[in-house]
């Protein structure tokens, strides 16, 4: 089971499992991020590439008006793939 | 244990429940469980995504062997495509520079302890093995 939503304090709140399947429907929340924003992965046990990627574009698109995401309660497996992936480089991780 | 899978995203979850159950009965820890399903997500839609147009079934089999999990995915009517020599992707780019290709076949060689290709007759084999801790 996947989801993602936004809080009310515009926090990105992302749970489950977020795979090839579900990326999509991160894009289109994050669709309507426009300015820098916290994510949430606290309730998240999974991503694969597919959400990565979606995570570099929304990272790329808020670059270019100053903007950023920043990223926080990563579990450690997700922590990792981060590392590896070299994220760690292009988010604020905390 | 193994399955057959059609070439469809749309197969992807029956395919992780392959794998759950398989993590369930061989009793894997958190971390054999996440790599299990990245390797078989990460081929599987490469696979779907990538391969060859009109190419057939999808056949995934997940063992344990000498203290190894063993994943290993057939991709019947292939193109040959060989995932361990595709280029790497550039993780020390700066943002502006970056791009989301070939990041799960990166992970994947980094992550997993070996992962070999043989690609005959129209069939490509994937193996890929992770020593498991005690």
């Amino acid at each position: 089971m996947f989801d993602v939503r936004i809080g009310d304090d515009g926090v990105v709140v992302l749970s489950g499992r977020c795979d090839a399947v579900q990326a999509d429907r991160v894009r289109e929340v994050m669709d309507g991020v426009r300015a820098s924003a916290v994510v949430d992965f606290k309730e998240l046990d999974y991503i694969s590439s597919a959400g990565l990627g979606v995570l570099l574009g929304v990272q790329k698109r808020l670059s270019e008006t100053g903007h950023r995401l920043t990223l926080v309660n990563l579990n450690h497996h997700i922590r990792e793939i981060f590392r590896i992936a070299g994220f760690d480089n292009v988010f604020e991780i905390r | 244990m193994q399955a057959t899978f059609r070439r469809d995203l749309g197969e992807l979850e029956r395919a992780f429940r392959l794998a759950d159950k398989f993590a369930r009965e061989r009793r894997l820890g958190e971390t054999a469980v996440y790599l299990l399903n990245l390797a078989v997500e990460e081929i599987f839609t490469n696979i779907v995504k990538h391969g060859a147009r009109g190419g057939g079934d999808i056949a995934i089999a997940l063992d344990v062997a000498g203290g190894e999990l063993v994943v290993e995915i057939v991709e019947h009517g292939a193109q040959p495509f060989d995932p361990t020599q595709a280029p790497e992707a550039d993780v020390r780019a700066p943002l502006d520079e970056r791009q989301p290709g070939g990041l799960g076949l990166y992970m994947l060689r980094k992550l997993m302890d070996d992962m070999t290709y043989e690609y005959t007759d129209g069939e490509a084999h994937i193996r890929m093995t992770k020593r498991l801790e005690d």
